[in-house]
């Protein structure tokens, strides 16, 4: 099962409103 | 990998910020280096953070450590204690287990005022646990 990631941080904010869970941002760097 | 994704879609909502293309975020979010995770309630109220790569189950241990923190963060005593006692229990082994012990304890206090609660779990942190940070904070209970 792959992680399906929130396109936006809003929409991941939405999401967790929607389902009583908290939001998680991975912040990362390519390298 | 696989169990790992299943805590994240099972847990929270996420979103992947590159620090060089959201530099607003990783301003406003004070980021150091990354990766780092960051656990926000729905309002964007941060409610937990960690710097760097783990293993799965220290990962998962992580996510459900700020599920707990969240719950205590609203007042919501019972839940929170809920959620230490499941971390202690089903990540017994990682980092996240032994501020669990602990922290059921100050759940119960601010639930029933009892302070004895607090002194009863950081004892059984502290003999549990001797040699991780948790347990040395609360070796003078022993």
């Amino acid at each position: 099962m792959p992680i399906t990631w929130e396109s936006s941080l809003d929409s991941a904010l939405a999401k967790a409103r929607e389902s009583g869970r908290l939001a998680m941002i991975q912040f990362h760097s390519p390298h | 990998m696989e169990a790992v994704a299943e805590e994240v879609g099972t847990n929270v909502a996420p979103f992947r910020a590159n620090v060089l293309t959201e530099r607003e975020l990783s301003k406003r979010f004070r980021i150091p280096w990354t990766p780092t995770f960051v656990f926000l309630d729905g309002e964007g109220l941060e409610h937990h953070r960690f710097i760097g790569f783990l293993p799965p189950d220290e990962f998962a241990a992580q996510i459900h450590l700020a599920g707990a923190r969240a719950a205590f963060n609203r007042g919501a005593w019972e839940e929170s204690a809920r959620r230490y006692a499941q971390i202690a229990e089903k990540f017994p082994e990682t980092d996240a287990a032994p501020e669990s012990v602990y922290w059921i304890g100050v759940c119960d206090f601010k639930r029933t005022k009892n302070v004895e609660r607090i002194y009863e779990q950081g004892r059984e942190t502290a003999k549990r646990y001797p040699n991780h940070i948790w347990g040395k904070k609360l070796s003078f209970l022993k």
